[in-house]
């Protein structure tokens, strides 16, 4: 089936008893049903909470700015900011300035209390945990990953820093092609919960039971560790394991009580699980679009005594030695971030379908896209979005 | 094969690797799993933004040190407790919490399943429905769900339903995984799929189960797919779906705090007749409504009218010759209420592995206590649970 915009008629997915169309468990993620189900998540799959604990909400300022009318250039031609979030299948769109809210909106049955499935945006937030905890000298970006796991040593990551798990410069052999069941990202899918083996499927092919059997079997390099940058989700998930091991706490304890207890969210979070109950520290995790934005936020206010600041620093600096990003090509990836271009150095959690939180420096801005695309990636929507996001902090900045 | 998360093992006892759809219902494991369903089976959100409770309650204190005897001799609150693997105890007097005991294990934030307790909340919405006009019981199922048409429902009323007065052939094969019983069990995602089960619906389940011999509107007989297809009428007859209805009808205005979960199936329905979880004080704010005749503070949740008929007209020959004459012999049960038949008056709401709603309307006194007893059904047990009721009861 073909997706629907928000400016099409929404069709009845899971609306009415029984709802009109159904989620089908193998597709949930993929166009019409994700335009529902990142919004559901917790109805298709199990989760673990990431609690807010019990203190006081951050509250944003509000100093609101009618940005609908915007336009800008794109490759596909001149738009507005209000065709844009149209076009690229938005479910809610935040911009920050200075700390308070410019700019808020939500579509297809989303709201401020939804939680929004933010796929890759979850290895961001790993990220950022590792640096707190790096901080505590509790675990250390220089070590190997076997000090930490020594069942690592059977597998691909036998000699890899975690600085080097860190920034995907590993060398173990990880397939990330999507469209493909069998490859490596294709049997995360099984390990992690989120889909049944596919009908059909070789009977005789052996999935792995979840997230840690699946590492464990990861045993081949194809390259020398730090050699380059290859995108593989897997290393998150060594790093969450890691952490769980150096803590001893399951990582919806440590991320509630680590960033979201002291960060001042509005909701409370959660996670996919595994059939372990292994949270998917690689794309597995839910917030509300303002609890992304706080995240945003306490980056760009250098931790807010919660990261440590010279963690910050450390992200934002990257080599570019290679071509990190079709999207952003004078890109770079530190710490499970991405960077944008090395003068900015501005960063960037993004993930599937359309997720993005920005972050910049120089403009003391932070833009938050959730979003459910009909693909998995598209270069030119990414393109027009960072399009779109610097034509919105122009137009900020001229108004200051 | 080692999972890294020792605090969790040091805490319960087990690792969260050991906890599965295989064993989650069964100690040692459901001291946690009953507080984490949603980690188990896919759960709809019913809760609005949770809130922590404003005031910290006190412990239950003296309470806990006091000299009860429920038929296994002398023993103090604290030791019955501990020994009925109950996770929190809640007692109100006059509307007000006066504590509140956790075991080691518990976490008052979380959510608790409640099982069958569930289906006592379906039939209030089912009333708030009557009460609307939205909802007929003296109609036949089949005129809000028409596919029953043809099927053991056909002649059925929903007062039938909500009395459970049916004739079904439905009996409760635990170890037959080809039974109805194992099919509805993991129809509602609660147990393993093997390979080879074909993928059902708790919908398809349940209008596929056979009619008995006997007439409709006979004896007590507790089937729970009844409650799953009372789930499926107060859907039907609001349009809403039900974790929204709940929501609407019942959480928000009752001022409820916690958070609130339902478990739903592959096509999203939600276990109507026992997948909902909750905190145990949001579960006595839900017995001080029913005490209140209907209303919470100044709001009424339903009507005065329905809450007598609940607690009054439950038919006591129905159920002497029904399935639980041996849990209260003088007892009756209406809308998925039980009615002790005790001179207290007290009524109770009841959920498997020890969940226990419990109003003494005499004494003003509401107590909830929510557990995770290894048997689902432990007649002993919920004798003496109900003794227990009744002396603390008294004691406040």
């Amino acid at each position: 089936m073909t997706s629907y915009k928000n400016s099409d008629l929404r069709p009845p997915i899971m609306q009415g008893s029984p709802p009109a169309l159904i989620v089908p468990r193998l597709d949930w993620d993929r166009p019409p049903w994700n335009r529902w189900s990142f919004q559901h998540v917790r109805e298709l799959l199990t989760t673990a909470e990431v609690w807010r604990g019990n203190g006081h909400r951050k509250k944003f300022p509000r100093a609101e700015v009618d940005l609908d009318t915007l336009e800008f250039d794109t490759e596909g031609g001149r738009t507005t900011l209000e065709r844009h979030l149209d076009d690229t299948y938005t479910d809610g769109f935040l911009v920050l300035k200075d700390g308070s809210v410019a700019f808020e909106r939500y579509f297809n049955g989303m709201n401020e209390r939804t939680l929004h499935l933010s796929q890759s945006v979850a290895k961001s937030v790993t990220g950022m945990v590792f640096g707190i905890v790096a901080g505590q000298g509790v675990v250390d970006p220089a070590a190997l990953a076997t000090d930490y796991l020594p069942e690592l040593a059977t597998t691909g990551w036998r000699g890899a820093t975690l600085q080097q798990v860190l920034d995907m410069t590993t060398g173990v052999r990880f397939d990330e092609t999507y469209e493909n069941p069998y490859s490596d990202i294709g049997q995360v899918d099984v390990a992690g919960g989120w889909k049944p083996p596919p009908p059909g499927s070789d009977p005789d092919f052996s999935w792995p039971a979840h997230m840690w059997e699946l590492i464990l079997r990861l045993t081949e390099t194809v390259r020398p560790h730090g050699a380059m940058f290859e995108y593989r989700s897997i290393e998150t998930d060594v790093l969450a394991f890691v952490l769980e091991r150096a803590t001893g706490k399951r990582l919806p304890q440590l991320v509630s009580e680590e960033l979201w207890q002291k960060m001042g969210a509005e909701e409370s979070a959660c996670y996919t699980v595994d059939s372990a109950g292994y949270a998917i520290a690689d794309g597995g995790f839910n917030a509300t679009l303002r609890d992304y934005g706080r995240f945003g936020q306490l980056i760009l206010d250098g931790g807010g005594g919660i990261i440590p600041s010279a963690w910050i620093e450390a992200t934002r600096t990257g080599s570019y030695n290679q071509l990190y990003n079709d999207a952003f090509p004078e890109g770079s990836y530190r710490n499970q971030f991405w960077i944008e271009d090395p003068r900015s150095r501005t960063l960037m959690c993004r993930g599937v379908f359309g997720q993005l939180i920005w972050i910049s420096f120089d403009h003391r801005m932070v833009a938050v896209k959730l979003s459910t695309y009909p693909d998995f990636s598209n270069t030119a929507f990414a393109k027009a979005t960072l399009a779109a996001i610097h034509a919105i902090a122009a137009a900020l900045a001229g108004r200051a | 094969m080692s999972l890294p998360n020792p605090a969790f093992t040091q805490k319960f006892g087990f690792a969260r690797a050991d906890v599965g759809l295989g064993n989650w219902r069964t100690r040692p494991y459901s001291a946690w799993s009953f507080q984490n369903v949603a980690e188990l089976v896919p759960s709809a959100e019913i809760s609005t933004s949770a809130t922590i409770e404003d005031e910290t309650l006190e412990p239950l204190g003296p309470l806990l040190e006091q000299t009860v005897d429920v038929g296994a001799g002398s023993e103090t609150v604290k030791s019955f407790l501990a020994r009925s693997d109950t996770d929190t105890l809640v007692a109100m007097k006059a509307g007000n919490f006066v504590g509140e005991y956790n075991a080691p294990a518990t976490d008052p934030a979380a959510p608790h399943i409640v099982f069958s307790i569930s289906k006592s909340l379906t039939a209030i919405l089912a009333g708030v429905l009557q009460d609307e006009r939205l909802l007929d019981p003296a109609e036949p199922v089949t005129r809000y769900v028409p596919e029953a048409k043809g099927t053991a429902y056909d002649d059925v009323t929903v007062q039938q339903v909500l009395d459970m007065r049916v004739s079904l052939d439905f009996v409760e094969a635990y170890l037959d995984p080809e039974s109805d019983f194992a099919r509805y069990r993991r129809a509602m995602l609660w147990n393993p799929m093997r390979a080879s089960d074909k993928v059902e619906s708790l919908r398809e389940v349940i209008l596929s189960l056979p009619k008995a011999d006997g007439p409709h509107g006979g004896p007590f007989r507790y089937y729970s797919p009844l409650s799953d297809m009372l789930g499926i009428i107060v859907e039907r007859a609001s349009g809403l779906r039900y974790a929204d209805l709940l929501r609407e009808k019942l959480w928000v205005p009752l001022r409820a705090r916690g958070r609130c979960t339902v478990t739903v199936d592959s096509e999203g329905m939600a276990r109507a007749a026992g997948g909902v979880s909750m905190t145990a004080r949001d579960l006595a704010r839900v017995g001080e409504m029913m005490r209140n005749g209907g209303m919470a503070g100044s709001r009424a949740i339903v009507s005065e009218r329905w809450v007598r008929d609940t607690l009054s007209a439950g038919d006591k020959a129905a159920w002497k010759a029904g399935d639980f004459a041996h849990l209260l012999k003088d007892g009756s049960y209406r809308n998925k209420w039980y009615q002790s038949g005790f001179p207290n008056g007290a009524f109770m709401a009841i959920g498997i592995h020890g969940q226990w709603l419990y109003v003494d309307a005499e004494r003003e006194v509401t107590i909830v206590r929510l557990s995770s007893q290894h048997e689902p059904v432990d007649d002993p047990l919920d004798q003496e649970a109900l003794r227990f009721f009744e002396q603390i009861a008294v004691m406040l």
